[in-house]
């Protein structure tokens, strides 16, 4: 709620912490990086796609089947094998099962939310979610670290995230397309190109007109740093809509049939042809939204006849799309939702929520692909051995980006917030 | 005479430092407590030799206080009006009718509301309009801030009858009394008293037994359709805001135990001063007791609190930053100020308006934003604070230059208003002088289909049958509330000259421009 401050769950060991060391002229940030809880090294992506399945995919008929459990958990489906030896994945999954050498599935991943808000506000920025703030979710802190060109956006939903600028503030919002692109259709997006008629010759001559009017309001308003700061962001706005990269990274009707092809013509096909060009183009942060995955009733057919063709066509080509194009090593692919479902099967043929034990994949960017890191028990109730928690999920991401997961920034009230502060970099999971 | 007497009087209780509890001050009218700011403020900046601006010409106080009162830009032809007229007090005059308009309570009152019930999923679906006109009618008639929120806090019934009742209300249930604690403390107290939820507080001497005591008095809250004496379930038929069933709130005997966060404490009612209240805490209402002691005037926090918002409100900060943190080690920047302030704001028996009309008639109100001084002296009131648009200002103004019609559609202006405040609101808290808008934001003014639309329909309508002189300044006067300087109309006519016979573009070129200035997005 936004009324809430300050508590932000810093405990008070924190703060007493930082206040020694603020005699001694150390930051908190600095002394942990001392303290080695996470050197930080030369990054191999420069930027991030991040798929969301909103509502929360079945573990168990996807990423971490159980082919030995009891009927009433083992579902309707079985494993097939992939291109990597050992590595199992859903039967509906096929096209992910011959480029699994691509990706890493994170098992046995765990929290305790079990509603769609908070987990998906946990899932979207890496840390827990308290009262008192609003953290940043991933896209928010990839535009404020990793600013990219000043033509392009730096944060862009498909075609809307959960993910919020928080603390950050809103000049790191999302900017969503809101419609998704259709197959062979020119897509635009609202804002990016010039509508109704405006030619670009106009546009600049209006943008030059503006400079040399707003200086005179800087010299009238004195040296105003606020005053500055409008300008800087208009600036930005103005590169966007008149320089024709971002018009072009937009429009997927650029991409030859056969590409978009691979993709599917479905929602989901499009939106990841359309992240992978606006990676290409050099966006930095791009987020796929596929909802529809709280499959209370019906879960075995709404998956098999739509979901998993459809995530498994989409997730494919762009993974092997961004590989083929020289992107991948540079490109940090996570997808997850906010939490698991039911290993028990329900009455209606469902799966409920289950925050418990789930899967969450990761690709590119450093990520050594081919492996599965972490286990859920035998039923998938719960992890097997020590759990991986999203914070720790976070934090290998924004490690493989180069960003300081325990950087601390200060919220407008002035107060110290560390990223992701009960973050760890997850072993192995880094080649 | 009045005026000169008042400065004089506000100087001799400044050298006598009013700041002691023994020498309790006068009572001031509000033109003796604008005396009494100046000099506080004055007396500081003459101790850090930091000269004050010079004071704002009459367009910057017009847009100022149209911004600041109704939330909204002055009509055009007000402005032209009120920029030839050479009444003395034409200021004052000015400030006293925006007062008594009713646009006032409608901006303060929509302030407010989302002051107390900040929308969220869970309470969305909640009608809000029952709350807002509550609230206008109170800032309107100017009633009393004590009795306000006593209402407020103690509030029960139907919610088409009471629109007080809409602040404990989401969509189904109470709000947790918890929730309640949080937001009677922070809004009416100043009080950030959420930390001690969980634990004692890290920075300040609240425990979480202070916490808990507090909220005890809404564990009886509930959430009902059914009413003592026979009121129905349904609304009288036409109410415009519920439809179908209609809910309030009413207090129940046995407190409720579920929507309790882990860490609650189960304790009887408690004050934050220490006390019980002395009432059977086994029977409901408990509110009452809670509404007396909060809104008294020997509540240390409450007036104060008020004060510090309102002050805030005007000037782009709070005496106390921020606004709701009132604490021992969070001083205030002029505390000999905060304390008259609120002594004179308890004398005259918490009237709204008497506050508003002593900060808005003192010199440091009336001073211009374009000073050379840095930053830095904003903070000492050496010259206005530039703020930033809210959202809701930002889309109230650009319907007053563009039009309705070039923002209402098929759901409607109100619809289209919610949605463009969401789409420009973060969720942080708001800093009134902070820049909060992301290229999408801009991306969205600059350059989308509806505004083109707009601008070059309603460019065309204000510069009809003028030649390119009148139509520069028409257009000044309607973004900008103010006429163009020479040097700019040179520009301007050199832009529109530049299109040779397409002025009609010319004109929309330079509207998009004005709407585009950090002027327009500025309250300066």
């Amino acid at each position: 709620m936004a009324t809430h401050r300050y508590c932000d769950g810093i405990t008070r060991r924190d703060v007493l912490r930082a206040g020694a060391l603020g005699i001694g002229g150390l930051s908190l940030g600095g002394y942990l990086r001392l303290a080695g809880a996470g050197e930080v090294q030369p990054a191999k992506a420069q930027s991030a796609i991040v798929v969301w399945l909103g509502g929360g995919p079945p573990h168990m008929d996807t990423f971490d089947m159980k082919p030995d459990a009891p009927a009433e958990v083992r579902g309707e489906f079985n494993p097939i094998k992939t291109n990597v030896a050992g590595m199992e994945v859903c039967e509906h999954l096929p096209k992910l099962a011959t480029c699994a050498d691509k990706y890493a599935i994170l098992r046995g991943v765990s929290h305790t939310l079990a509603g769609h808000e908070l987990g998906t506000e946990y899932l979207s920025a890496g840390s827990r979610p308290v009262p008192s703030l609003v953290y940043p979710g991933y896209g928010a802190v990839i535009s404020k670290e990793k600013p990219g060109r000043a033509d392009l956006p730096h944060f862009v939903a498909i075609p809307s995230t959960p993910q919020k600028a928080g603390y950050l503030g809103v000049q790191h919002a999302p900017l969503a397309t809101t419609t998704t692109p259709q197959a062979g259709v020119p897509f635009s997006v609202r804002g990016i190109s010039l509508e109704n008629g405006l030619t670009i010759s106009q546009f600049e001559s209006r943008e030059k007109l503006l400079k040399r009017l707003d200086t005179a309001f800087d010299e009238i308003k004195g040296q105003n740093s606020l005053v500055d700061g409008v300008d800087r962001f208009d600036q930005q706005a103005y590169s966007v809509i008149s320089s024709p990269r971002a018009r072009e990274a937009f429009d997927t009707s650029r991409e030859p049939a056969a590409v978009s092809e691979q993709f599917g013509t479905h929602k989901f096909g499009q939106s990841c042809l359309l992240a992978t060009r606006l990676i290409e183009a050099g966006v930095r942060f791009a987020t796929v939204t596929f909802g529809g995955w709280d499959t209370h009733a019906g879960n075995f057919k709404k998956c098999k006849e739509e979901l998993l063709p459809q995530l498994d066509q989409g997730l494919a080509a762009m993974l092997t799309a961004l590989d083929q194009r020289g992107l991948l090593a540079s490109t940090a692919v996570f997808v997850t939702g906010e939490f698991g479902r039911t290993p028990k099967i329900n009455p209606k043929a469902g799966r409920d929520h289950w925050p418990r034990a789930f899967s969450v994949l990761m690709a590119g960017g450093g990520v050594k692909g081919g492996q599965v890191i972490g286990a859920s028990d035998d039923k998938g109730m719960g992890p097997a051995g020590e759990p991986i928690t999203p914070d720790q999920v976070a934090a290998t991401f924004y490690h493989s980006l180069g960003i300081d997961f325990r950087r601390e920034y200060h919220t407008n009230t002035g107060r110290p917030v560390m990223l992701v502060r009960e973050g760890s970099v997850i072993q192995g999971l880094l080649g | 005479m009045r005026t000169t007497l008042a400065a004089a009087l506000g100087l001799l209780l400044a050298g006598a430092g009013f700041g002691q509890e023994s020498a309790p001050s006068a009572k001031l009218d509000a033109a003796g407590l604008s005396a009494a700011i100046d000099s506080q403020l004055d007396r500081r900046l003459a101790s850090e030799k930091i000269a004050a601006a010079s004071p704002a010409d009459d367009a910057e106080i017009l847009r100022r206080l149209y911004l600041d009162l109704h939330g909204q830009l002055p009509p055009v032809d007000e402005t032209r009006q009120f920029l030839a007229s050479t009444e003395p007090n034409k200021r004052s005059a000015l400030m006293e009718r925006l007062l008594a308009e009713a646009a006032y309570g409608r901006y303060f009152a929509e302030l407010y509301a989302d002051l107390l019930l900040p929308r969220t999923a869970t309470n969305r679906k909640v009608p809000i309009p029952p709350l807002h006109r509550w609230l206008a009618e109170r800032f309107n008639g100017n009633q009393p801030w004590d009795r306000t929120v006593r209402e407020l806090i103690a509030a029960r019934g139907p919610q088409y009858e009471n629109g007080a009742v809409t602040i404990f209300m989401t969509n189904s249930k109470s709000l947790a009394p918890h929730e309640a604690t949080d937001i009677v403390s922070q809004v009416f107290l100043g009080i950030r008293l959420q930390c001690a939820q969980c634990h004692n507080h890290p920075f300040a001497d609240w425990k979480q037994t202070d916490y808990w005591g507090l909220a005890a008095f809404f564990g009886k809250v509930q959430f009902t359709s059914k009413f003592e004496g026979g009121v129905g379930a349904r609304p009288p038929a036409g109410h415009k805001d519920i439809v179908g069933t209609n809910y309030g709130i009413t207090e129940i005997a046995a407190p409720k135990r579920n929507d309790r966060p882990e860490r609650a404490l189960d304790i009887a009612p408690r004050f934050l001063t220490g006390e019980a209240p002395a009432i059977d805490g086994s029977q409901p209402p408990l509110r009452p007791a809670l509404a007396e002691w909060l809104a008294s005037p020997k509540n240390p926090w409450f007036a104060k609190a008020m004060v510090n918002r309102t002050w805030a409100h005007y000037f782009g900060r709070g005496l106390v930053n921020p606004v709701d943190d009132l604490r021992e080690d969070n001083a205030p920047s002029h505390p000999e100020l905060l304390d008259e302030l609120t002594r004179q704001f308890i004398l005259h028996d918490f009237d709204v308006k008497y506050l508003v009309r002593a900060i808005l008639g003192s010199r440091a109100y009336q001073l211009t934003s374009a000073s050379p001084a840095d930053d830095g002296g904003d903070a000492l009131y050496a010259r206005m604070t530039i703020k930033v648009l809210t959202p809701k200002q930002t889309f109230d103004a650009l319907v007053r230059v563009l039009g309705e019609e070039t923002f209402s559609d098929s759901k409607g202006l109100a619809f289209q208003r919610d949605r463009f405040v969401q789409f420009f609101e973060s969720d942080d808290e708001p800093d009134p002088t902070a820049y909060r808008r992301g290229i999408p934001q801009l991306l969205l003014l600059m350059n989308s289909r509806n505004y083109r639309l707009g601008i070059d329909r309603q460019a065309e309508m204000l510069t009809a049958g003028r030649g390119p002189a009148a139509a520069i300044d028409e257009l000044y006067l309607t973004v900008l509330s103010r006429r163009a300087t020479a040097s700019e109309r040179e520009k301007m006519q050199q832009f529109v000259a530049g299109y040779g016979s397409r002025t009609a573009e010319a004109y929309g070129g330079i509207l998009w421009t004005l709407l585009n200035t950090s002027e327009f997005a500025l309250n300066h």
